[in-house]
């Protein structure tokens, strides 16, 4: 463990993306509470206020602060972040271990299963289930529960394939080791850096969805806030108001690729752990 | 080999057969209905479904789409254009969605590969680096992003490009969207395209041909890409599937008549037959792809052929 946080020392970009990440986790915690206005506080006199010492980053359409909105929005990039982490640990895991550890006719199921489902392309699949149910936080949690478990169940499942037949698993089970035991104190724990890496990188797809689909006004309804949906106001009023989309754009780039960063390090990090310790 | 094929494309065929029953039966779960017009009465109603047969069970207009679809017919828009024959809709749209995707597959590709080799060749230089922050942040801002920006500064801060797509201009309305949609697949390919021929520069044969004198583009070209490219083309079709998504997006940034934005309108208004037939197109595009994958994959790594199981 030690070995891992001296690694994880030696990667600046891994660190810097960490520092940005706990940077906007704090923001969005504190943020709104920052000044005195509420997130759908609708204010007619000032509207279309340029970033200035009352609103810092300036006010919509209808005079509702900025600076409260995105870090609003950011809460709900974040709240998506951790629901993808949760939706790999639980269904993706559970779906690969049965799927690869018992397999048979269960896996032949199971496997077709997972074909048709990732047959169908994420957004197609998302948008249905938009059409079918009323949009907001709800929707894009079960649109996430049905998309997001795909690749982490085929990784675990490859994993537990091939540790299934080796013989440490083999000498556990002779000495009448129970399923559960094998599973979670054998072959788990030997897949746990690849589950880990596979994990960081689903949130910035996670999140990306979610921005997608506010973005395309199917996502968080007015006058809640999501960085898609204040993207999407922003660029309606872009050519007049570049602030109001400039905002939302940069803190939802930095998300993105402080994510993507922090799960490249990890890969080289892990990666290059699970040689060490093979040779 | 050949029952490999034949196996891969019978679960393709059969993946597209559930996903139509899927899209029906969700359609059939939607609230409200394509004719939501307020001064509609309810035999009236009543009437405009038993013209287009709506009123028939889920299964027999699944079965009816299914013949009608082996003949080319999409059935007819139920609001949109009202009545017009789908084929005639998709005819005009289609061709602007394909041609914005190829040009940005075009433009990725060549870029990718050149930055690519740029960064193989200077590997431990200056250059190398700056090439990998840039397939780092390609890779991970999503295309809408570059639309605006593009969209902001070339078209109407520099006025180099129409803001609004024009029928007049196809070329001049498509080199932006095209160009936001091919960093994603730029950024990837330079990545894979400098893994793939940092390992290929350091094996035995590069040292034989440079040994015999061969120059460095030589090298390069005959023996470095030619080696590289398989590889990368099997990295190349997944990304043509992720153009889907960002297409739908910079379609409605750039305002392109194109398919993308059909299916927004489609599906904001419930007009199931065309949301229905542009998800089909979508996915056999997807399905297609993934098979066609699938496929190259078995043949380069024979295992894959064997055991039946492509990763």
């Amino acid at each position: 463990m030690k070995e891992i946080v001296r690694r994880i020392g030696s990667k600046k970009a891994a660190i810097i993306g960490t520092v940005i990440i706990l940077f906007l986790v704090l923001l969005s915690l504190i943020g709104p509470s920052l000044n005195e206005f509420e997130y759908d506080a609708v204010n007619v006199v000032d509207q279309h206020i340029k970033p200035n010492a009352r609103y810092w980053f300036g006010t919509d359409i209808l005079g509702r602060d900025l600076w409260t909105r995105v870090f609003q929005g950011t809460k709900v990039s974040l709240y998506v972040a951790c629901l993808a982490v949760i939706i790999d640990m639980t269904i993706g895991i559970v779906y690969g271990v049965i799927s690869g550890y018992y397999g048979g006719w269960l896996d032949i199921i199971l496997q077709r299963i997972l074909e048709i489902v990732e047959g169908i392309p994420t957004v197609v699949l998302v948008t249905l289930l938009m059409l079918i149910m009323k949009p907001g936080l709800t929707t894009i949690t079960i649109a996430l529960v049905f998309a997001g478990w795909i690749n982490m169940s085929r990784l675990v499942r490859a994993q537990v394939l091939k540790l299934r037949e080796m013989e440490y698993v083999l000498s556990a089970k002779t000495m009448g080791a129970s399923d559960f035991y094998i599973i979670f104190r054998e072959i788990l724990p030997n897949v746990a850096g690849q589950i880990v890496i596979m994990a960081m990188m689903s949130i910035p797809q996670a999140i990306f969805l979610e921005a997608y689909l506010s973005f395309m006004g199917l996502g968080i309804p007015d006058p809640m806030a999501s960085l898609g949906s204040l993207i999407n106001t922003g660029f309606q009023s872009m050519l007049l108001y570049p602030y109001m989309v400039l905002i939302p754009v940069t803190v939802f780039v930095a998300l993105v690729v402080s994510f993507n960063l922090i799960a490249d390090g990890l890969r080289d990090i892990l990666d290059k752990g699970t040689e060490d310790t093979v040779s | 080999m050949r029952r490999y094929i034949a196996k891969r494309v019978l679960v393709a065929v059969f993946t597209m057969l559930i996903i139509v029953l899927i899209m029906f039966l969700m359609f059939n779960l939607m609230p409200g209905s394509p004719f939501n017009d307020q001064h509609l009465k309810k035999d009236q109603i009543d009437a405009l479904y038993r013209k287009y047969g709506l009123d028939r069970p889920v299964l027999e207009r699944y079965f009816r789409y299914l013949y009608n679809l082996l003949r080319g017919d999409f059935g007819v828009s139920y609001n949109i254009q009202k009545n017009m024959e789908i084929t005639k809709i998709l005819a005009l749209r289609l061709p602007i969605t394909v041609r914005i995707g190829v040009q940005a597959m075009i433009i990725g590709a060549v870029a990718g590969i050149i930055l690519g080799i740029i960064s193989a060749v200077n590997h431990g230089k200056a250059i190398d680096p700056v090439v990998s922050v840039f397939s780092m942040l390609g890779s991970s801002i999503p295309s809408f992003v570059f639309g605006l920006a593009l969209l902001y500064f070339l078209a109407f801060k520099l006025k180099l490009f129409p803001i609004m797509y024009s029928m007049d201009a196809p070329i001049a309305s498509t080199i932006l969207p095209s160009i936001a949609l091919s960093i994603f697949p730029m950024a990837n390919i330079a990545r894979y395209a400098r893994a793939e021929m940092i390992s290929v520069l350091d094996s035995g044969f590069v040292d034989l041909a440079k040994a015999k004198g061969v120059s460095k583009t030589g090298i390069l070209l005959k023996h470095v890409l030619r080696n590289s490219l398989i590889p990368i083309l099997t990295v190349m079709a997944p990304m043509l599937v992720e153009l889907i998504t960002g297409s739908l997006v910079v379609e409605n940034i750039f305002s392109i008549p194109g398919l993308g934005n059909l299916f927004i309108m489609a599906v904001q208004s419930n007009d199931f037959s065309v949301s229905i037939a542009i998800m089909f197109i979508y996915s056999t595009f997807y399905i297609t792809v993934m098979l066609i994958v699938d496929l190259l994959y078995g043949i380069i790594d024979p295992r894959i052929r064997i055991s039946g199981q492509a990763q």
